[in-house]
C-alpha cells in the first residue's frame, strides 16, 4: 500500500458497496457483513477486517474453530494467519485461547470474538437428549 | 507550550506508525511461478489519488459508448387510414379506423392510449447514444483505477480471491507472455495462487434473470483476473478460454476492465515488461508521459494516514493538555437540588457551611424585646 492510501480512504471507497455487504431493507436497513475477518457481523469500519490494519476473525471449519488474524506486517498482500482449535476441546478453553490471541491484535473486539467462538463451540457440541418422561 | 518537532526526526509512535516517505521508491517482487525472480520499482501511477467519484462518473459515461442503436419501426401503429369522426357522434374525437365489415373498423387508432396505436414518443435511432468525456478526465479515472488495483484490501472488497497471492500488485516474469497453451496458462495461474479467483468465476455461473437470456446474454458470471501484457507471444490465445480471465495490452488499458461496474480494485496480473512500461506511458518524476498534454494528478497530502499523524508522539507532545469540557450539557436529566448535595452546592455555595454549622437545626432564639414599660407613659405624656 503506497502512502496515497489510508485505511480510512479504503473504508470510504467501499462502505457503500463491497462484496461482503449484506443490505436489507427491513429492520431499519441493517447492514451485515459476510467477511471472514469480522467477528461482530456488522458492516462497520471498526469491525471490518479489510478496512483495518489489524483484524481478527472466528470461523467454523471442518477441523474445528478457526481463528484468523491479520497483522500489520502483511499489508502488502491479503494473506492472513490462522490457528485451529479442535472441537474436542473444552469450549471454555477455546474461548480462553481466542481471547488470549485477540488481546494482542484487537482488544476492542475481544468480547465479540469470544462470544462468536463460544457460540460456534456450543453449536458444534452434541445436544443432550433426555428421554421423555411418562406420566 | 509548543514544541516544534525537530526536522531530522520522523513521525514515530508505538501505537500508530504512519508511513514514512522515503527517497527510494518501493519495490515490487517479480514472480516466476511461486518464487521471486527479481524486483521492479513501483510505477508512479500507483500513487495516483484514488477518486471514486471521478471513476464512477467516467465509467457511467464510457460504459454507454458501446451501445447499439435501436428503435421501433418508423411507421409502427400508424398504418391505418384512420380519421376522427368529429363532434356530434357521442364518441371521443380520437381518429377511428374507417370502413365496415371487420372488427377493426370504428376502433380508435394512432394514439398512445389506443390498442394497436403507436407508442408515446416513438424511439428513434438518432438518440444520443454516445457520451463525450474529457480526455484528461478519462485518463485520471484510468490512473485511479490502476492505483486501486495495487491496494490489497480494495481488491478483496471487490470480491477477488487473492488470499493466496504473495503480493499486490502481482507482477510475473515475462515468460507468461510466451505461454501459448491454455493448459500452461492455467498452470501459471495456479503457480502464483491466482487460480482461486478462476474457481470463483466457475462457481458463479448462473442463468441471467430477464429477457437478456433470449438476446445472447444467457449466463452471468463474476470477473476473474485481468492479465496485462506488453508483447503478445501467444498469451492472448492461451488465456481466452479460461472463464472470467481477461487480457489487455498495457498500451490500451480500459476503465471498463480496470474497474468493472465502477467498483475499484480489479485483480490485475502484470507481466514484468508491461509493469515496467507503466512509467513511460503514464509518466513519473522526471519522465514525461507518452500521453500528450498529460501529467499524473498529485495528492493534496503526501501522507494519507491522517489518524497516524494525529496520534504520533510529535503532534501529541505539541498539544495542550486536555482540560475540563466547557461545553454546555444539554438534554441531561434535571437533578433535584433539594435531594442532590452537589447540585445544591452549585446553586448555593453557602449550603456547605450552613449544613456544617447545623444552622438549620438551631433553635430560633426568642427575642424578649418587649416594649419598655415606660413606652406607654412616654406616649401619653403631654
Amino acid at each position: 500500500m503506497s502512502n496515497n492510501v489510508s485505511y480510512d480512504l479504503i473504508w470510504q471507497i467501499s462502505r457503500a458497496n463491497s462484496s461482503y455487504i449484506v443490505k436489507r431493507k427491513n429492520c431499519g436497513g441493517v447492514q451485515f457483513s459476510r467477511e471472514p475477518l469480522n467477528v461482530t457481523g456488522f458492516y462497520t469500519q471498526a469491525a471490518s477486517g479489510f478496512a483495518n490494519k489489524t483484524a481478527v476473525g472466528v470461523v467454523s471449519s471442518p477441523k474445528g474453530i478457526k481463528l484468523i488474524t491479520k497483522s500489520a506486517k502483511n499489508s502488502k498482500s491479503a494473506k492472513v494467519s490462522s490457528s485451529t482449535f479442535k472441537h474436542s476441546k473444552d469450549s471454555r478453553k477455546i474461548a480462553a485461547a481466542v481471547s488470549k490471541s485477540t488481546v494482542n491484535h484487537r482488544d476492542d473486539l475481544l468480547e465479540a470474538a469470544v462470544a462468536k467462538a463460544s457460540a460456534l463451540a456450543r453449536g458444534r457440541s452434541a445436544k443432550k437428549v433426555y428421554a421423555s418422561k411418562r406420566r | 507550550m509548543q514544541r516544534a518537532p525537530s526536522p531530522d526526526k520522523h513521525f514515530r509512535c508505538s501505537a500508530h506508525k504512519p508511513f514514512i516517505p522515503s527517497m527510494s521508491r518501493p519495490q515490487v517482487s517479480v514472480y516466476n511461478g511461486s518464487s521471486v525472480a527479481s524486483t521492479a520499482a513501483l510505477p508512479a501511477v500507483f500513487a495516483t489519488p484514488i477518486r471514486l467519484d471521478i471513476v464512477h462518473d467516467v465509467f457511467t459515461a464510457v460504459n454507454k459508448n458501446k451501445r447499439q442503436a435501436y428503435a421501433v419501426a418508423r411507421n409502427a401503429g400508424e398504418q391505418t387510414s384512420a380519421e376522427s369522426w368529429g363532434t356530434g357522434r357521442a364518441v371521443a374525437r380520437i381518429p377511428r379506423v374507417s370502413g365496415s365489415g371487420t372488427y377493426r373498423a370504428g376502433q380508435a387508432a394512432f394514439g398512445n392510449m389506443c390498442r394497436g396505436g403507436r407508442m408515446f414518443a416513438p424511439t428513434k435511432t438518432w438518440r444520443r447514444w454516445h457520451v463525450k468525456v474529457n480526455h484528461n478526465e478519462k485518463r485520471y479515472a484510468t490512473a485511479s483505477a490502476i492505483a486501486a488495483s495495487g491496494v490489497a484490501p480494495l481488491v478483496l472488497a471487490r470480491g477477488h480471491r487473492v488470499e493466496q497471492i504473495s503480493e499486490v500488485p502481482l507482477v510475473v516474469s515475462n515468460d507468461l507472455e510466451s505461454v501459448s497453451k491454455t493448459k500452461e496458462a492455467v498452470a501459471a495461474l495456479k503457480a502464483v495462487g491466482a487460480h482461486e479467483d478462476v474457481v470463483k468465476v466457475l462457481n458463479s455461473k448462473k442463468l441471467r434473470a430477464g429477457k437478456g437470456k433470449l438476446r445472447g446474454r444467457r449466463h452471468t458470471q463474476r470477473r476473474g483476473p485481468l492479465v496485462i501484457y506488453a508483447n503478445d507471444k501467444g498469451l492472448v490465445k492461451a488465456f481466452r478460454n479460461i472463464p472470467g480471465v481477461e487480457t489487455c495490452d498495457v498500451q490500451h488499458l480500459s476503465l471498463l476492465q480496470l474497474a468493472p461496474g465502477s467498483h475499484l480494485g480489479r485483480f490485475v496480473i502484470w507481466t514484468e515488461a508491461a509493469f515496467n512500461l507503466l512509467d513511460k506511458i503514464w509518466g513519473a518524476e522526471g519522465v514525461e508521459s507518452a500521453k500528450s498534454g498529460f501529467s499524473l494528478p498529485k495528492n493534496i497530502i503526501s501522507n494519507a494516514d491522517v489518524t497516524g499523524i494525529i496520534n504520533s508522539s510529535e503532534i501529541q507532545a505539541a498539544l495542550r493538555e486536555k482540560g475540563q469540557s466547557k461545553q454546555k450539557r444539554t438534554h441531561v436529566l434535571k437533578k433535584n437540588p433539594l435531594k442532590n448535595k452537589q447540585v445544591l452546592l452549585r446553586l448555593n455555595p453557602y449550603a456547605k457551611a450552613y449544613a456544617e454549622k447545623k444552622l438549620g437545626f438551631a433553635k430560633v432564639e426568642k427575642t424578649t424585646s418587649k416594649t419598655p414599660k415606660t413606652f406607654k407613659k412616654l406616649l401619653h405624656e403631654n
